[in-house]
């Protein structure tokens, strides 16, 4: 065998090692069996040390035993070995929230959602800020953003119902509950919230029509 | 395993060789007999990955040292008879000697598998100044001025191959460029046949086909050109289809591959799901199959084919892969378990 093949067999090994050590610490991570995943990222980090994910497991992990600091130091440590690790901006994200530094929270999520708009963890941190703030203005683009990707996502949908209401947008409001019931036709949130939708814009027609 | 009076034929190991020796001995017992395929796995065979003390590796890190090993066992030609290989004749025809023709040349020494005589129409004074080490070349003398039709029937009298490849001078030779259409050739069942060879264009045309049929022409219509001749003596000039391609398997997994490299993950998946089906390597190509399903975003393929293979051999991608979906589908238990067997296999256990 050429020595140039056997030399990537040995890379691809030490990949797929990694690759097997990270999804194993997910699924540990999954069962709530930290201590488990903590040995595979830790092994992970040790066979792949450039790589991110590992440190944002053991982050994970330390948000779970909520141990904020030490999280907030390993996806530190996972965005400066890699500068655009969506995962890692999430992670810093959900570290500032829980310190109830909701600006600082805001802008990881939306660093987040600006290299990976599928994030959903970052979607609805980004909400739980913005609603702590009072501004809504960011979630919306990324809602959509998000909504253009999973165009079936009721909650996601039903969320940015409620946002446009909020903001007096009553018809994309309606229009946006319309294609939540289309999807899921006992969706009880939304068909109360329609019927409050639909109960402010006549109620806004009729002032319109007063005025003229 | 093979009798040995074979050994009287092919001839003891060759010696002058360093490495690849063992594929030389192969190579040279197909002229005398046919290899039995036992269609399963009888053995493990194990290397040291990486840099190592085996001749297979040492004695590729000298490249120059390495090429001279192949192209001798390329250009081996054991002694007659052969009752199992049918001789092919290259003619050559140039018009003139240049820094190109031995480009060509060298290409043709390079690139040919099949064992053939190079025939080469040329003058004396231009042969004396041909410098060149590529064995199995026989010099067909000819007139300075004589003509590319003069030239092969100059050539045709002295070949000793069934088969008869023309080729002119500057015609690009690549890798496969005349054992595909020999192969057709060869399984060809319609009589009177010739095949263009790869790359060939009507103005650059070289073709293979049956000395009989070359002589007939040659004989028939002597006062004509070479492909008047063919063409008047009924000789069907045609490219061969990809069906009648040789090493089908290895075409195919050749264009699943490119698909794999353009990102085309799902027309891969399908070209090794075929080839599973249709050229056997099942195992292989399945695991392929399942590579491919899974990076095209099919995850339930995948984890089918996956879940199939790991019931008989599993391999640490076909665990991976099975895993992640299970994983999707919230059964972390059986995921573990999967993901586990896979480490085991990583750390050799």
């Amino acid at each position: 065998m050429d020595v140039a093949k056997e030399n990537s067999i040995e890379k691809n090994n030490a990949t797929q090692h990694n690759e097997v050590l990270q999804e194993l610490g997910d699924c540990y991570c999954s069962v709530a069996d930290y201590d488990k995943a903590q040995k595979c990222y830790d092994k992970a980090a040790v066979l792949s040390p450039d790589d991110p994910a590992p440190y944002v497991g053991i982050g994970v992990i330390a948000l779970q035993k909520n141990l904020v600091d030490d999280a907030e130091i390993s996806f530190k440590v996972a965005c400066r070995l890699d500068r655009n690790c969506a995962k890692a901006y999430a992670g810093l994200g959900m570290a500032a929230q829980q310190k109830k530094d909701y600006q600082g929270a805001f802008d990881m999520y939306l660093k987040c959602l600006e290299l990976d708009t599928d994030n959903l963890t970052a979607l609805l941190g980004l909400f739980q800020s913005s609603c702590e703030m009072g501004s809504f203005e960011k979630v919306i683009h990324y809602l959509k953003l998000y909504l253009d990707m999973h165009p079936a996502d009721t909650s996601v949908m039903f969320t940015l119902a409620a946002l446009y209401m909020k903001d007096g947008e009553l018809e994309q409001s309606r229009d946006t509950l319309l294609n939540v019931l289309a999807l899921e036709e006992n969706h009880k949130d939304a068909a109360n919230l329609l019927e409050e939708v639909e109960h402010s814009l006549t109620k806004k027609k009729q002032q319109e029509a007063a005025e003229v | 395993m093979h009798r040995t009076d074979l050994l009287k034929k092919t001839g003891l190991y060759n010696e002058n060789l360093n490495v690849l020796i063992d594929w030389d001995m192969t190579r040279r017992l197909v002229f005398f007999t046919d290899f039995y395929h036992v269609c399963k796995i009888t053995g493990e065979f194990y290397s040291p990955v990486g840099d190592s003390d085996r001749i297979s590796v040492q004695r590729r890190k000298d490249k120059r040292e390495y090429l001279r090993n192949v192209m001798t066992i390329r250009t081996t030609r054991p002694a007659k008879p052969w009752p199992k290989i049918d001789d092919m004749s290259i003619i050559f025809t140039a018009k003139k000697l240049n820094k190109e023709t031995g480009v060509t040349i060298g290409s043709i020494w390079r690139e040919t598998f099949y064992p053939y005589k190079f025939y080469m129409p040329i003058s004396q004074d231009n042969f004396n100044r041909l410098n060149t080490e590529m064995p199995n070349i026989v010099p067909v003398f000819v007139g300075q001025f004589a003509s590319q039709t003069e030239h092969v029937d100059a050539a045709l009298a002295r070949c000793e191959g069934k088969y008869i490849a023309v080729v002119p001078d500057g015609f690009p030779i690549e890798h496969g460029w005349v054992e595909e259409s020999l192969y057709a050739l060869m399984n060809s069942s319609a009589g009177k046949e010739a095949f263009r060879l790869k790359s060939a264009t009507d103005e650059l045309c070289a073709m293979v086909l049956k000395k009989e049929d070359l002589l007939l022409a040659r004989k028939s219509f002597p006062h004509l050109s070479l492909w008047q001749s063919i063409e008047s003596a009924g000789i069907t000039l045609r490219e061969p289809t990809f069906e009648e391609l040789p090493f089908q398997f290895d075409h195919l997994l050749q264009h699943g591959q490119s698909a794999q490299k353009d990102g085309n993950w799902l027309r891969a998946a399908k070209i090794f799901e075929y080839i599973a089906e249709n050229h056997r390597n099942e195992l292989w190509m399945r695991k392929m199959a399942a590579e491919s399903f899974f990076k095209a975003g099919d995850r339930k393929n995948a984890a089918q084919i996956s879940s199939e293979i790991n019931q008989l051999t599993p391999t640490v991608n076909t665990l991976l892969f099975e895993a992640k979906v299970k994983r999707e589908e919230k059964e972390f238990e059986p995921a573990i378990e999967l993901l586990k067997q896979a480490e085991q296999i990583l750390e050799g256990k």
